[in-house]
């Protein structure tokens, strides 16, 4: 059984930990560091449900080993709230963007990682950073309309 | 499950040769399409050798003469923010704007995209519209290949157990060029294509007159075929509506689809027809 | 309608469970560990169809790490389902196996990597067995017997009001029309799974992705053998439903044996694959509509008949189908109605409770053809409707009661939101090669559950509030959110009856242990059934509180009013005293805590009849009409929905903003998805396309502009006059589509999805009729 050693920042804190070779760093996130907030609704890539925010860029967790992580920043859900709610998890709850809830960490994640690189991003540049982002719920309009309330175009 | 494995993290391009030697060694590079298939169990390797770390391959170079080379890997999230390949090579650009996801392109590289060997990759017209060339390396040396000659069935290519894809480089652009590249689907994201269509077009100084053409298509057959034949037909012509149908028929001739879940091979023949109208159509407005 | 009648009623409030979903501290099936426990997998049958001949575990039983295996000699056999007459489905199967994914085994491991090893060292001796795959072949003479039934057909139905003979007889024009509906996945975004915890006195708790977590629990304790009274069911927070978890799972059922066996604490989760491979389906079917329509374009006559593939065990079959039947009749006055239905076994993945439960397949039919109608009568397909539409108070020809209607007024609204008028009478030109095109559909569907399963008159909900000393509520509610926003829907009920504020209100639901019973999420019921017992049981509280009031303030109980969290006389509101001190005195005073109990039986609707099928089996229906516009290439088939216009009567929006997100939700997702792209390709009974790539969701990207409207008709009945909504957002989506479609480019497409390369072969097949 392969094992290494990984240092690595989750949510602004530094961390180590010893890890399996074969596991994801969804895996790690979620059985490992009990961070549950991000999801397995496909484990192939295709849901979005496990979507972090590694080195800036959002990817499905599902698709990156956890020793590939080694030497990255990641933040996922859990620290997208610091002294109180992003205005994302705001706008997210006040205008309806939430039904089941179980692919809206994946949505804040691409929706933050599309604005800390944009902060007024048009309805099309939305629709493409959160387009690898399935939700059965069919909260897309309102999904998008939260997202666009907070930029000034 | 993942299968257990060895994992190595190379920091050179020898220390990606010297891994690639042993038995049972894969590369990772985005890993967009390796762990999908350790996860089902298509593959196992004992070894993947991470090349993220080794310098040079990320990169995007504008060489002295006017070609440009991309490191094998290059993200397709990489080529969307290169303002070099935006304006040079457009025909790429478009090629990784319809690829995949966000959370893919972020991750996925071209040169996995090549690799992978999917008939349906949308890196691959592309650059065989661009004419590129691949490196090809060795312990003992490297070799060039002109991308077309790459391929040689679903998921198979020539490349050797012992080499590795390192650069891929496209030749300088002629000015006054066209192109196009349009990906049918079912829908706009996490899509593969039913069928896509590669277009460029150089100028001659002769207004409107074609000097050269490529046509690259995807999906269509065991593997992304470039149809030469219909090339020939529009090289030092002027784009008439005539021609447009006697080169979307020999399109049409020159592919070979199969019926799968995505769609049958009746339809992709109607749709290699029906896009090479399209892109020379657009072509022919353009000028 | 007075927006400011009511404090909290009709307004926008944020959900109260958001924060925790967008903080990601919502904690579903998958998220919940256990000290101790255990990863389950279950073994699936690679077969349709074939005798089990041994199952030897020797190899796996003795594996380090594996701490249960199951068989079905683990287990008493019993069969269950929704409706037991029918029932032949078994947790684990003992002679056969009838599809690809049927369960025949499951361990129980340390880890998840340990079970799934464990898995390929179960040896199954199968004999492989003939296999059928089509409803057709499988009612032939000679076709393989998946159960005993003779050629496979599992139920049949038939049922006639009025004559039907005479009807045909006496209009002036008769379709005739087949239309066929595919199987589609739910592909809720969490997979299922259960959690089960058994404690040394034998009792189990069960963590369930359920959307009947009481009626889960008498399942549990009727397939395992165990008392009620040891079993407890939690309906954990759920990443979808949409009728899939309507009912036991096995993996529910398995996940216990898993935890009874090994005494530890099991979770099994299925993978995205085994979602897709072994889920239940929307019922596939095929449907003939025979209708006799009368020149002045009066629906005269009408036969409905429908052949549904029930796949290999029986689930909900035979109400969805029974439930589709009828739905014609009941949205549109005809005098002269026959329907007649098959239910037929084969070997594919079975069907099951699926959002609509047969109304987006009957509607797709029906409105599809109300406007073939149309067209042959040249009429708007707004004036075919708004002539044969039921009307408010009325019975149709089958019993059904409507009560309060609003499908007019939908029409109309909807014709004005979409400027439907200056847009039909549009046409892009023939020769171009995108056509635009707009149509409409309308719809009815029950808004209150209904009386269909489980008993002769079972259709209730039951609630308690207790009323806590300083002023705030716990409400207890046997009801289950699945993430349409009942519990927020429920705490704005009861804080408006009690007159509090909705964060005085607690909401539990869906615990079997602590909260009364209620039969669940389905037939778009909570708002309306648990919305009443919730409102009963808060005016059962209120009254005891106004006895007590009534004394400190020197009142007659009847003339007291809470409002604002203040108790006072109606005719003097000076004379007031705090909510919390009116409950205070109760408790510390009087001795005596407030508790208010509300069961709301249905008392208005009935089971249909078993000989006639007479009776109105709901007490609310919802209505709705949809308008699609479309843009069809003609040269690929393309078709892009431009704009989506919605009118639905919800009675009376408890929640305006959850209303809506259930309509675009229904439409953007599961409408469009189901007119459009969706299907499981079955071939030889395994589904092909099992993953997101190849099962084609909508996406962000695909996305159309949206408008909605509410129509309120405030039912007599329903809670503040609310009716259900969850279901009606999808039913009619598919049709409006495709009738914009036909609008467009003059084709019907009666089969769905309406995929590019099927349009493309219509027109064609048109364009070549045409020609010759």
């Amino acid at each position: 059984m392969y094992k290494k050693l990984i240092k690595l920042q989750v949510n602004s804190e530094k961390m180590e930990c010893t890890v399996r070779n074969n596991i994801t760093l969804l895996d790690l996130l979620r059985d490992v560091l009990d961070l549950t907030g991000t999801k397995k609704g496909c484990d192939t890539g295709e849901c979005g449900a496990c979507t972090v925010i590694l080195d800036g860029k959002a990817v499905n967790a599902c698709l990156i080993l956890a020793v590939d992580a080694d030497g990255s920043e990641v933040q996922t859900i859990e620290g997208v709230r610091k002294m109180s709610l992003h205005p994302l998890q705001i706008s997210f709850i006040e205008r309806g963007a939430i039904q089941c809830g179980f692919c809206t960490p994946g949505m804040i994640m691409s929706a933050k990682a599309l604005l800390d690189r944009n902060p007024n991003p048009t309805s099309e540049e939305i629709k493409t950073a959160l387009a690898g982002n399935l939700c059965r719920c069919g909260a897309y309009n309102k999904i998008l309309y939260s997202i666009k309330c907070l930029t000034s175009k | 499950m993942i299968m257990d494995f060895e994992y190595f993290r190379a920091k050179s391009l020898q220390e990606v040769l010297l891994m690639k030697g042993k038995s049972r060694s894969e590369i990772l590079a985005g890993g967009t399409d390796l762990l999908v298939r350790m996860k089902t169990g298509e593959t196992n390797p004992k070894i993947l050798i991470d090349i993220k770390k080794v310098p040079d391959l990320n990169r995007i170079i504008l060489n002295p003469d006017g070609s440009i080379s991309i490191g094998a890997s290059v993200t397709f999230s990489d080529i969307l923010e290169s303002d070099l390949l935006k304006q040079e090579c457009p025909i790429l650009y478009k090629g990784a704007q319809v690829m995949g996801t966000t959370q893919i392109r972020n991750r996925a590289t071209i040169g996995g995209n090549i690799c992978h060997g999917s008939p349906a990759a949308d890196s691959v017209p592309p650059l065989m519209c661009l004419g590129a060339q691949l490196l090809l390396i060795n312990r003992n040396g490297e070799r060039w290949l002109p991308i077309e000659n790459f391929h040689e069935g679903p998921r198979k290519t020539c490349l050797k157990p012992e080499e590795f894809l390192c650069e891929i480089k496209i030749p300088p652009i002629q000015p006054r060029s066209f192109c196009a590249y349009l990906k049918h689907g079912v829908r706009k994201s996490l899509e593969i294509a039913i069928v896509s269509i590669g277009l460029l077009v150089f100028f001659s100084d002769e207004e409107g007159v074609i000097d050269n053409i490529r046509i690259s298509l995807g999906s269509v057959s065991h593997i992304p075929v470039r149809s030469k034949e219909a090339e020939d037909i529009l090289k030092g012509k002027k784009i008439t509506k005539d021609l447009i149908e006697k080169t979307a028929l020999t399109v049409q001739k020159s592919i070979n689809p199969i019926s799968d879940l995505r769609g049958s091979a009746e339809y992709r023949y109607e749709m290699a027809y029906m896009l090479t109208k399209r892109v020379l159509q657009e072509c022919c407005n353009h000028v | 309608m007075g927006t400011d009648e009511y404090a909290i009623i009709g307004k926008n409030i944020p959900r109260i469970d958001g924060l925790i979903k967008a903080t990601g501290m919502a904690k579903y099936v998958s998220d919940i560990k256990l000290p101790g426990m255990l990863h389950g997998k279950i073994l699936r049958s690679p077969l349709a169809h074939a005798k089990i001949l041994n199952i030897d575990t020797t190899m796996v039983e003795s594996m380090p790490g594996i701490k249960a295996v199951v068989t079905a000699k683990d287990t008493f056999n019993r069969t269950f389902a929704i409706n037991m007459r029918l029932a032949n489905n078994l947790l684990l199967q003992n002679e056969k196996v009838r599809y690809v994914g049927d369960q025949v085994a499951a361990v129980a491991a340390v880890d998840e990597e340990s079970a799934l090893e464990a898995l390929s060292l179960i040896k199954v001796d199968y004999e492989e067995l003939p296999a059928v795959f089509d409803p057709f072949q499988a009612m032939e003479p000679g076709a393989p017997k998946i159960h005993r039934e003779e050629n496979n057909i599992a139920w049949y139905i038939s049922r006639a009001f009025g004559d039907i003979e005479k009807g045909f007889d006496e209009s002036d024009i008769i379709l005739e029309d087949e239309f066929h509906s595919p199987p589609v996945a739910h592909c809720c975004l969490e997979p299922r799974g259960c959690v089960a915890s058994v404690d040394i006195s034998g009792r189990l708790t069960v963590w369930a992705t359920t959307q009947t977590p009481h009626p889960l629990r008498e399942e549990l304790s009727d397939v395992l053998g165990i008392p009620m009274a040891k079993v407890r069911v939690i309906q954990q927070l759920m990443g979808g439903g949409f009728g899939s978890r309507m009912g036991m799972d096995p993996i529910d059922g398995i996940t216990c044996l898993l935890a009874l066996k090994s005494g530890k604490p099991v979770r099994v989760v299925n993978s995205r694959d085994e979602e897709f491979l072994s889920s239940r389906i929307r019922y596939p079917m095929w449907i003939w509509l025979k209708t006799g329509i009368k020149r002045s374009g009066r629906l005269h006559a009408s036969h409905v008949r429908i052949i549904t593939d029930n796949g290999a065990y029986h689930m909900e079959g035979d109400t969805v189908t029974g439930s589709a039947m009828s739905k014609f009749g009941e949205l549109y006055v005809i005098p002269n109605v026959n329907m007649e239905a098959k239910l037929v076994y084969t070997n594919n993945v079975y069907g099951g409770a699926f959002r609509g439960y047969g109304s987006p397949q009957i509607f797709f039919a029906v409105e599809s053809q109300m406007d073939k109608i149309a067209e042959t009568l040249n009429m708007d397909p707004a004036e075919i409707r708004l002539l044969n539409a039921v009307k408010p108070n009325s019975i149709t020809a089958s019993g059904v009661q409507i009560g309060s209607c609003g499908i007019r007024d939908c029409i109309h609204r909807v014709m004005e939101l979409s400027s439907w008028k200056e847009k039909r009478s549009q046409k892009s030109g023939p020769q171009s090669s995108v056509r635009r095109g707009i149509g409409m559909a309308s719809m009815i569907h029950v808004g209150a559950g209904a009386k269909s399963f489980w008993g002769e008159n079972c259709n209730y909900s039951a609630a308690t509030v207790k009323l806590n000393s300083d002023g705030t509520a716990d409400v207890f509610t046997g009801s289950a959110e699945l993430g349409q926003g009942s519990n927020t829907v429920l705490a704005m009920i009861a804080a408006e009856e009690l007159g509090l504020k909705i964060e005085d209100i607690n909401i539990t639901n869906g615990d079997t242990l602590i909260t009364p019973s209620c039969r669940g999420a389905w037939g778009s019921r909570q708002t309306f059934t648990a919305g009443l017992a919730v409102k009963l049981a808060c005016q059962d509280a209120k009254r005891q509180l106004f006895e007590v009031a009534s004394a400190l303030l020197e009142a007659n109980p009847t003339d007291l009013v809470a409002q604002g969290r203040i108790v006072f006389v109606k005719k003097n509101p000076s004379k007031s005293i705090p909510f919390a001190k009116a409950i205070s005195e109760s408790y510390f005073n009087m001795g005596s805590p407030i508790i208010g109990k509300g069961i709301n039986d249905d008392p208005w609707s009935t089971r249909r009849d078993p000989k006639t099928g007479y009776g109105s089996y709901a007490s609310a229906f919802a209505f709705a009409t949809q308008v699609a516009e479309v843009e069809v290439d003609m040269e690929t088939g393309s078709v892009t929905v431009l704009n989506m216009y919605c009118a639905h009567d919800v009675g009376k929006a408890i929640n305006p903003l959850l209303v809506e997100c259930q309509i675009e939700g229904g439409v953007l997702s599961m409408g469009i998805g189901y007119g459009l792209t969706e299907k499981l390709i079955i071939e030889k009974g395994e589904v092909k396309n099992r993953n997101f790539s190849d099962y084609k969701l909508q996406t962000m990207a695909d996305i159309c502009n949206i408008k909605t409207v509410i129509v309120e008709t405030i039912d007599s009945r329903g809670p503040f006059g609310a009716k259900g909504v969850g279901e009606p957002a999808m039913i009619p989506t598919a049709a409006a589509i495709a009738n914009a479609i036909h609008n467009a480019i003059g084709v019907w497409i009666h089969d769905l999805p309406m995929n590019p390369e099927k349009v493309l072969r219509a027109i064609k097949k048109a364009q070549d009729k045409q020609s010759t």
